[in-house]
């Protein structure tokens, strides 16, 4: 069983860095978060108990609550993290080439989604950004199906609105 | 270009992050650290933990004439009731109160848990009396008589130099796996280096 989630957290591993990252996360502070939310997987009296399907929505919401908590000041750097800190800061991840037009489109996009709601700014960044089903968002999040559904539809909304108004959107 | 619509360009819009060979591999690496970390946390915790199990036994029956006093323990003032029902068919019905170095951080919220925690009805008494029945060498444990936060089955594979213990310190020391450490570990309370818990109660150790 260890060695199954092994697996699996490692398949994740690249993934959550990225959740880190897409939300500014500076990379020498990623590290830690990667750390801790391993580590606070590993710990977690439920990790055995988790259905596999379920498994990388149980382990984002893990890494949704180390990052409120970085956010807050209380995430402290540990030797954990130095090895891919340290790799982070000497070799970044590769960014894909893209044309000034659709830099500029998703630098407007982003700031759109920074003036919603904190929780719908989260909902649409999961589903959009990290790929999750709406049912995995509300696990992540810890709320209903029906309110994440409610939510991602008013925001997608106004968000479609707004990129309609500027032309952006056919 | 043509235009494209909405749900592509909020995908789009997600910032590039492309992991390179060597992140990849101290990802890898990290993974498996994180796990003996978290491995080595819980046997820290549990064997400091452990040093006042005896505590526990010397204060059974005692709570008015004050057991173990240890100035940075925090108790939690919530008698947490216990029941099983043993082999013989006799139901048994105890409280204990537990305290520990680790409940300080997140008092109220600990407090709370313990409040709203009905042991009595999650069959969580019967669990610690299996236990305690294993650690009594009364019977032949199962992985799946542990307690989340032990982790080698008393008498098997890493635990040949255990030896069996009386029933009322199997009881007390299984009380406090299930109890105190299982719960902290829920609640993802601090297991630094080393912590102290106690747990006094007034259960007379019966397990037949």
């Amino acid at each position: 069983m260890s060695g199954d989630l092994a697996d699996a957290f490692r398949r994740e591993a690249g993934g959550l860095l990225g959740f880190f990252v897409k939300r500014d996360v500076p990379f020498e502070d990623a590290a830690d978060l990667v750390s801790e939310t391993f580590l606070a997987a590993w710990r977690s009296s439920t990790t055995s108990t988790v259905a596999p399907e379920m498994l990388r929505a149980w382990l984002f919401g893990i890494a949704r609550k180390t990052l409120s908590r970085h956010r807050r000041g209380r995430i402290r750097r540990t030797a954990l993290g130095d090895r891919l800190r340290a790799t982070l800061l000497v070799e970044p991840a590769g960014q894909q080439v893209a044309t000034s037009d659709e830099q500029a489109l998703s630098e407007h996009v982003r700031d759109l989604i920074r003036c919603l709601p904190d929780i719908d700014q989260e909902i649409v960044r999961l589903v959009y950004w990290d790929g999750f089903t709406q049912e995995e968002v509300a696990t992540i999040l810890g709320k209903s199906a029906t309110s994440i559904r409610a939510r991602l539809s008013r925001a997608r909304k106004s968000l479609r609105d707004q990129l309609a108004e500027s032309g952006d959107i056919g | 270009m043509s235009k494209r619509s909405v749900d592509e360009v909020l995908s789009g819009s997600s910032p590039t992050f492309v992991p390179s060979v060597s992140t990849e591999a101290a990802l890898d690496a990290l993974v498996l650290e994180a796990r003996s970390a978290a491995l080595a946390a819980r046997k820290s915790h549990r064997r400091k933990a452990l040093w006042l199990v005896p505590g526990a036994i010397l204060a059974v029956g005692a709570l008015t004439a004050g057991a173990v006093a240890v100035d940075y323990l925090t108790r939690i003032d919530v008698p947490i009731a216990v029941e099983y029902t043993t082999d013989t068919g006799v139901t048994v019905s105890c409280t204990a109160h537990i305290a520990s170095s680790y409940f300080s951080p997140r008092f109220a919220e600990v407090t709370e848990y313990y409040k709203n925690a009905d042991f009595t009805t999650t069959g969580l008494g019967q669990r610690i009396y299996e236990y305690a029945l294993v650690l009594a060498g009364d019977k032949t444990g199962t992985p799946a008589d542990l307690p989340d936060s032990v982790l080698w089955l008393p008498g098997g594979e890493g635990g040949e130099s255990w030896m069996p213990q009386g029933d009322l310190s199997a009881l007390s020391e299984s009380m406090l796996d299930f109890i105190v450490i299982d719960v902290e570990n829920e609640l993802g309370l601090p297991a630094g280096d080393g912590g102290w818990a106690e747990l006094r109660s007034d259960c007379t150790g019966q397990l037949h």
